[in-house]
């Protein structure tokens, strides 16, 4: 029996899949309780290559701390969709429409999310990664929203009202979208 | 109580050596260490502690060790290609016995290798890395909290022993996120230098006739000479065999003949145990998310892991053994912890590794597979 | 008295006859002495090469490490306990060859501590082998058909590494010898002095310079003063020890300036 929730986000360097992990991970281990761990991969560059984020949530021990059975992989881009789609089993596949075109056959659903459209929208392209964590957590029910949104202020604390504002709101929008997709 | 965190492996090193009092880095940035230099930087001036960046791992290593000498808890944080050219001076800590901790956080080698992906390729390194005869405490940790943790712990030995202490961490430690407790000072069991006493011209930092002798620091009432160069008592240079005899053994035995009280291990459903696990550090988790797949299975797995890995914790090898029908030791290199577990196979049962050397971790479906071949011999 | 800093039981000297390390060593001693430094609130480190021994005849604390790493090991030292008198000793081996990039990043650092770099212009421990400092053209023992390099001016190379203090004598000039190492301790940073001396047993064999005394005379003779080299050209300078404080100047040295982040964040968190 699987106890654990395994999630990948995938893109490339400098899309912040290490915080958008770290934030859900976060979440979970520190305002949910469970056990949670974040690996990630990433080449020598820190920007433009393959890099990716492995979060696991569980109510037991998380022994190895990689993703082998997946839950959900999000795809941030082309390069990230090409080496995953197709390789994960029934797992539901998520990816930017923005950058992605989904042109693979995968086994289990794909659903596309125009994530750097929303952010751009919400008046900053940086959200997109908070933005992500907010689908990730509507289409997973990982962690709750104010478990996220704690991580959130955590992580900005020092930073303007209006900073912590921005990101709970694009919380918020990736959240109210996964929940969409989830009930889709 | 202590606090509840969610930090990276190499955070928390930091945060172990300042809670062990560490107030003194010297270092050279190196992937996968540098968040051990990055928040050490933060850190330590916070606690009233000094953070500095020499210009390569050699002058790192001399500092750390001087700063030592001086008074302060001391430690460093590098990878293969900087643990190559800390080696020399890792030596002067050795023949000088000055505590230090040195934290190695293993990438793939040889050379510059893949600079960001895990490996254990460091194990006989670390053990044997600079020249001569000697001995050395090596720990492993496998967990962010043992990140913390046993960072306590490697400067407590280092204290004990007046020795160096090599943290063999491994990329996937040092980037691994994951909870843990910050524990709180009144939690924590810290070993304080044991300053001399009595008659300060009589003081020698190397007579150990009646036990270890204590480490006086610079400043102190107690004058004392370190020396690299073989030497007596004093600290003063003596070429006598006699004496290079007695100093060569020292340095080993004052480690080895103390090696069950420095080794810590884990043993994970070792009781009814058939195919033992031997793992330690980032592939210990795999090992252990094998086992307890090979559990479900109805097949009888179990792992020690070892935490110290030098000097060997001989006991618990040789009870795992006695036990085991079969010995998997997976490891992220080509077999170096193997050989130990080879050399202690007194019962001739097959002892397997698992190796790894892509840059890529050990699944536990490889180690699974190697499981289930053996239980079914 | 200069006895006290001497640790009389391991003379004599294992410095050959008519070398300038024991000249160098009591200049050294003396200053030490003047200052009333104890044996307790100072520290010698060395490197390794014939220099590197000194710290073997001293009675304060002592550091002996490894070749060309003296500098390193005085930072790790001085910065931990500020309060320390710290002398690091070098041989051109250490200093500026094996070390040499320890040199200049200690000379850019400013750590406060004084370094006296004794130049002999070659490899005396191991057997008179070519150093970084080694004159083009000069015999040594690696170096048998005449050497093909050129020596490094030490002094430039601290100077525009950036350390504060700077300054060149020799063994022949004892008095100036010993001005020098008394500007070095009282300038707060790094300062840095080079000593040249003599190696009668390999670069003065090796090159026909002829005994000790002969040495001591050839030193004499083809040093300058800051003063004069400054209306030299550089063809009537090739082969000369120019002698003199190359740099003196005020600069926050970097236990001072750490010390000041340290202050700052108690502040912050005490508000």
């Amino acid at each position: 029996m699987k106890t654990q929730k395994e999630i990948t986000i995938s893109g490339v360097g400098g899309q912040g899949m290490i915080l958008c992990g770290t934030l859900i991970a976060e979440a979970a281990a520190v305002h949910e309780h469970k056990k949670a761990t974040l690996s990630s991969e990433y080449g020598v560059e820190t920007r433009g290559t393959f890099a990716k984020s492995d979060v696991i949530v569980s109510d037991e021990e998380i022994y190895f701390p990689d993703v082998t059975e997946p839950d959900l992989v999000v795809c941030l881009h082309p390069v990230a969709y090409a080496r995953y789609a197709g390789k994960i089993g029934g797992a539901l596949l998520l990816y930017n429409s923005d950058e992605v075109t989904p042109d693979e056959i995968v086994p289990g659903p794909q659903k596309g999310l125009a994530i750097t459209k929303m952010a751009k929208e919400l008046g900053n392209p940086q959200t997109a990664n908070i933005l992500t964590m907010g689908a990730i957590a509507g289409l997973t029910e990982v962690i709750t929203p104010e478990g996220a949104k704690e991580a959130i202020r955590r992580f900005f604390k020092g930073k303007s009202d209006k900073v912590i504002a921005l990101n709970e709101k694009a919380f918020d929008l990736g959240y109210g979208a996964g929940c969409g997709l989830r009930e889709e | 109580m202590g606090e509840f965190r969610f930090m990276q492996g190499n955070e928390a090193m930091t945060e172990g050596a300042i809670a062990a009092g560490a107030r003194f880095y010297a270092g050279y940035p190196i992937t996968p260490s540098s968040e051990v230099a990055e928040t050490s930087s933060i850190r330590l001036p916070q606690v009233g502690g000094l953070y500095v960046q020499m210009e390569d791992e050699i002058g790192s290593m001399a500092a750390l060790i001087g700063a030592s000498a001086a008074g302060k808890k001391a430690y460093t944080a590098t990878s293969g290609p900087g643990l190559s050219l800390m080696a020399e001076n890792l030596g002067v800590a050795v023949m000088g016995e000055i505590p230090c901790v040195l934290i190695d956080v293993q990438r793939s080698g040889p050379s510059t290798g893949l600079a960001t992906k895990p490996a254990q390729g460091d194990v006989l390194q670390a053990r044997w890395g600079t020249h001569g005869d000697h001995s050395v405490i090596v720990l492993s940790p496998s967990s962010v909290q043992d990140c913390f943790d046993l960072m306590v712990q490697a400067f407590n030995y280092s204290e004990q022993y007046r020795t160096p202490v090599i943290f063999l961490s491994d990329e996937i430690i040092g980037h691994l996120r994951e909870q843990v407790i910050i524990k709180s000072p009144e939690e924590l069991t810290i070993v304080e230098r044991s300053e001399p006493t009595g008659d300060p011209a009589e003081y020698r930092p190397y007579d150990h006739s009646k036990g270890l002798a204590p480490l006086s620091h610079f400043g102190s009432p107690y004058v004392f000479k370190v020396n690299g160069s073989m030497h007596d008592e004093w600290g003063r240079p003596c070429a006598r065999p006699d004496n290079a005899d007695r100093i060569i053994r020292h340095l080993s035995e004052k480690i080895e003949a103390h090696a069950e009280d420095i080794a810590i291990t884990r043993k994970y459903n070792m009781d009814d145990a058939e195919i033992v696990l031997i793992c330690y550090g980032g592939a210990a988790r795999s090992a252990l998310s094998a086992m307890q797949k090979a559990r479900e299975k109805g097949i009888k797995a179990g792992v020690l892991q070892l935490v110290t890995l030098w000097p060997v914790p001989e006991k618990d090898i040789l009870a795992a053994m006695a036990q085991a029908k079969a010995v998997i030791v997976p490891e992220l290199n080509l077999g170096q912890y193997i050989g130990e577990i080879e050399k202690r196979n007194a019962r001739n049962i097959p002892v397997a590794g698992v190796n790894r050397i892509d840059g890529q971790p050990i699944l536990p479906a490889q180690i699974l597979e190697k499981i289930e071949e053996e239980a079914a011999k | 008295m200069i006895r006290d800093y001497l640790l009389e039981e391991k003379l004599p000297l294992f410095w050959c006859a008519g070398c300038g390390n024991g000249i160098v060593l009591q200049a050294l001693l003396r200053n030490i002495d003047r200052r009333g430094f104890t044996r307790e609130n100072t520290v010698i480190t060395t490197g390794i090469g014939c220099w590197g021994k000194a710290d073997d005849y001293v009675t304060t604390n002592s550091f002996h490490g490894t070749h060309g790493r003296a500098l390193p090991f005085s930072t790790g030292i001085k910065l931990a306990n500020p309060s320390l008198n710290v002398f690091t000793l070098m041989g051109d081996g250490d200093g500026i060859t094996i070390g040499g990039n320890h040199l200049i990043h200690a000379a850019r650092r400013n750590v406060d501590l004084v370094a006296i770099m004794v130049n002999n212009l070659n490899y005396g421990m191991t057997g008179g082998q070519y150093s970084g400092t080694t004159p083009k053209h000069a015999i040594t023992k690696t170096s048998p058909y005449g050497h093909v390099e050129n020596g490094f001016d030490v002094c430039r190379v601290v100077q525009a590494a950036g350390a504060p203090f700077v300054a060149r004598g020799t063994v022949f000039d004892v008095v100036q010898l010993d001005k020098l190492i008394s500007k070095a301790i009282d300038h707060k940073g790094f300062s840095f002095v080079e000593v040249i001396s003599p190696c009668p047993t390999h670069f003065g064999r090796s090159n026909k310079l002829g005994d000790a005394p002969k040495m001591m005379q050839w030193i004499k003779d083809n040093t300058v003063s800051r003063e004069k080299a400054a209306n030299m050209s550089a063809e009537e300078l090739r082969g000369k020890f120019v002698t003199g404080i190359f740099e003196e100047r005020e600069q926050e040295d970097y236990g001072t300036a750490y010390q000041k982040v340290i202050d700052r964040l108690r502040g912050e968190a005490a508000e």
